[in-house]
């Protein structure tokens, strides 16, 4: 989707390092040695036909074969998993979870910081609570892989962090950085804020046209040899200055025609790497957006779609015009457990089941950049799938074992969940 | 149903329209489908004869009157229509409760009720739901059932069906009076005991009291007592006072209730089961902790009897809620009476709806697949022996 970073800046240096540091934390905890066969089972590669009797092999928490034919290694753990469906860990592209806080009372919320409009350099991932018990209901879901993102009280709340579900602490759960957050609605009668709708780009847009001379000054400043003073470091302007290189995606809160077009104005004006959630209109725009590359994040639609689209058009027509369509419950406004179940309540309303699955899979991988990782049940992806009792596209089907990297974090017949049961390793 | 409908409008349609419109409709026959008639049983290549928007016959040999019109449904399967047990439908949320006072027992949900915009769910089969004013009130007033068809007092299936109450956070958190739940549940045994002596007064030197009229319309079990509450301990503190006054309970929500389904099993009490697709919110009442798509198969399993709902206004219909439950362990033929016969019976309407009965009202849906399964749809959609959606 994105440019590769321009690494000019210095705070790209910096943010590398941290992320180092923390995926190099993550490397110290060992995954599974062990080989895993799941076989018998039906399996959804999502990037092949399914297959209606395969073996999906699992090597140091990687997918090391998925096919029909593929020989299990003698001293492999195998689970028989004969009338069973296999598919890939499901991605969750919106939610607050571990932010608003399941049962814990708003003064537990770290979701919004509401001092000022622009919050370009605070992180998500800071604020992270893996104690919330939504994570629990999370897994039990078949959701393996999520987006956790703060707002949408301020035009721009703060960047986004991309989590797996492997239990422990938000620290071992970091998987990604998930970009940046803008929301089009964020008026509030607040000192600095928008009062109106229409102020919102124009607030983002000064922003941005900052970063932009910001950005200039480095790249003279690099040009020059940094042979002069450099200019002063501001975080913010540094954090947005990512979303003009493509560095960082990002992420836009909109509902209406009006908002929706705002954020694609944006796109236009300073080639952003965007995509919009909820998305409400994308009936009137599916045209305008799968022209325009502009994936949507969809939802939440369980339970209560909206009366915007109440056939669910938008997302169907988008699909079939080539365009990327994920799906969100936005936890905590809509149960994070139906996100399969809505996208199959898509798929009623007429929508591919290819695309369906699609949806809840590598289409949010793409919209951060992960789809080399996550997404699909394809050899050197990590290992997160999820065993369900039957179809993924049917409601009756339930989940029953779910995996990350090759470790099982649920069994439904045993109630074992990380996220209940304690440390994760 | 179109914009607005008020009270007035009711009462003209009433006047204008002199009785039910389908009293000169030609006779219809719905022939040749698989019957879930509910009541009794299963029937093969069934016809059901409709006249004046009742069910006039049922079975596998019945004559269909040469005038009537006929409705194949061969390869499809025919049940009666669904009911969600409690949906939000047609009250403004100002509406829906009275921030004054705890006690607004007096107050219908007919007087403020204003079908728009209609939800969707008529299509999904939904042909009737229960129409609740909130659970913010330590006594609300009464819902009503009414069907998602119809013009006026016509849609009315039953003005008074409950009188509905609220007890645990949700009232607590709506007034200022930083009362507790037993301060809450002393105020109604106060105003059940007044009501008692306002009955057995009568007419004669008591000045009229509508508040205490509506209560006492619910002692000994005239009118059902919905009680939307959580937890095992404010279930079993609500059945204490239902059994200390002669009220007739029912448990609305109830997401804990599974957890003492025997204790309700054994003293009849029936549930209208919580929306298994429920968003439980962030710092939100604690007291749902329970909350499971597994409930209502649990509380089946106990021998309790239960009805599904929505607690919605639009989004996905009750039939999802049934789906959701039977993947959770509720056998697909309780489903489907949770979803018919026995919301009939927990909302009062059993003489008229929730089965495939000579002498019902004719509100049939024609399914193409399993209603419960993902991929049933429907085909027709009748209300009152009328076409009222078709594929």
């Amino acid at each position: 989707m994105g440019a590769p970073s321009d690494c000019s800046l210095p705070a790209c240096a910096l943010a590398l390092l941290a992320a180092l540091t923390v995926a190099g934390g993550l490397a110290a905890a060992p995954l599974t040695a062990q080989v895993l066969a799941i076989q018998n089972a039906r399996i959804y590669p999502v990037t092949a036909p399914e297959i209606p009797n395969g073996v999906l092999l699992v090597r140091n928490g990687k997918i090391a074969a998925v096919g029909a034919d593929v020989r299990i290694p003698a001293g492999a753990t195998v689970i028989d998993a004969a009338g069973r469906s296999v598919m890939p860990g499901m991605v969750e592209s919106h939610s607050h979870m571990g932010l608003k806080q399941l049962w814990v009372p708003t003064t537990g919320s770290n979701n919004n910081e509401l001092s000022r409009p622009i919050n370009a350099e605070v992180w998500a991932f800071d604020g992270l609570s893996a104690r919330d018990v939504a994570f629990a209901l999370a897994i039990e879901a078949g959701v393996t892989t999520m987006n956790i993102t703060t707002g949408s009280r301020s035009p721009n709340s703060g960047q986004a962090v991309v989590v797996k579900l492997r239990g422990g602490t938000a620290q071992e759960m970091f998987f990604a950085h998930g970009g940046m957050k803008f929301a089009m609605r964020a008026t509030e009668r607040r000192p600095n804020f928008p009062a109106a709708l229409s102020e919102v780009p124009e607030l983002l847009r000064a922003e941005l046209r900052a970063a932009r001379e910001y950005l200039g000054a480095w790249r003279r400043y690099a040009a020059d040899g940094r042979r002069s003073d450099p200019p002063a470091r501001d975080l913010k302007l540094e954090a947005l200055a990512k979303l003009l290189t493509q560095e960082w995606v990002v992420g836009v809160h909109a509902h209406s025609e009006e908002e929706m077009r705002y954020a694609m104005e944006l796109k236009q004006e300073f080639g952003l790497d965007l995509y919009i959630h909820h998305a409400n209109a994308t009936n009137v725009l599916a045209g305008e957006l799968a022209r325009a590359g502009i994936p949507v994040s969809y939802g939440p639609v369980l339970p209560f779609h909206g009366r915007e689209d109440p056939e669910l058009e938008g997302p169907v027509r988008l699909g079939r015009l080539g365009g990327t369509v994920a799906f969100h419950q936005d936890h905590p406004d809509g149960p994070q457990y139906y996100l399969r179940h809505s996208a199959a309540l898509f798929v009623r309303k007429g929508m591919s089941e290819s695309d369906a699955l699609r949806a809840l899979t590598l289409n949010g991988a793409r919209l951060f950049r992960l789809e080399h990782r996550i997404g699909s049940l394809e050899p050197g992806k990590d290992a997160d799938f999820v065993i369900l009792t039957g179809p993924p596209l049917e409601w009756e089907s339930l989940v029953e074992r779910v995996f990350v990297e090759g470790r099982e974090v649920y069994d439904r017949a045993t109630g074992r969940n990380v996220f209940r049961t304690g440390g994760a390793r | 149903m179109k914009p607005p409908l008020c009270a007035a409008v009711l009462v003209l349609n009433l006047v204008a329209a002199g009785g039910p419109a389908s009293a000169q409709d030609r006779p219809l026959a719905v022939r040749g489908g698989e019957l879930h008639t509910v009541a009794q049983g299963v029937i093969a290549n069934g016809t059901v004869v409709v006249r004046d928007g009742k069910i006039a016959a049922v079975g596998r040999d019945i004559t269909v009157p040469q005038d009537a019109r006929v409705i194949d449904a061969r390869g499809l399967i025919v049940t009666p229509g669904i009911i969600d047990a409690r949906a939000r439908f047609g009250l403004r949320f100002r509406d829906a409760w009275d921030a004054s006072r705890l006690v607004a027992a007096e107050r219908r949900v007919v007087d403020r009720f204003d079908p728009w915009p209609e939800p969707e769910w008529l299509r999904d089969g939904v042909t009737t739901v229960y129409v609740a004013p909130s659970q913010r009130n330590l006594v609300g007033g009464f819902g009503m059932v009414v069907k998602l068809h119809g013009r006026g007092r016509e849609a009315i299936v039953r003005d008074a069906a409950a009188l509905q109450a609220g007890f645990g956070e949700a009232v607590l958190q709506s007034f200022e009076t930083r009362t507790t739940r037993q301060g809450l549940l002393g105020i109604l045994r106060q105003q059940l005991i007044r009501a008692r002596e306002y009955a057995h007064r009568g007419e004669q030197g008591t000045r009229p009291d509508s508040v205490l009229e509506a209560l006492a319309m619910a002692l000994g079990g005239d009118v059902r007592v919905r009680v939307v509450t959580h937890t095992p301990d404010d279930i079993m503190a609500i059945v204490r006072l239902a059994e200390e006054f002669d009220l007739r309970l029912v448990l609305d929500q109830a997401s804990g209730a599974h957890m003492v389904a025997d204790a309700l099993a054994a003293r009849k009490i029936p549930v209208v089961v919580g929306p298994a697709m429920m968003a439980l919110g962030s710092g939100g009442p604690f007291e749902m902790f329970a909350h499971t798509p597994e409930s209502a198969a649990q509380l089946h399993r106990a021998g309790v009897t239960i009805a599904l709902s929505t607690d919605g206004s639009a989004g996905r219909s009750v039939v999802v809620e049934g789906i959701v439950a039977k993947a959770h362990g509720l056998p697909e033929d309780a489903a489907l009476r949770a979803l018919t016969l026995d919301a009939a019976e927990i909302l009062g309407v059993a003489d008229r709806l929730g089965s495939i009965e000579v002498g019902k009202d004719a509100d049939l849906v024609l399914w193409r697949g399993a209603p419960l399964g993902t991929w049933g749809e429907t085909r027709v959609v009748l209300v009152d022996g009328r076409v009222v959606f078709e594929r």
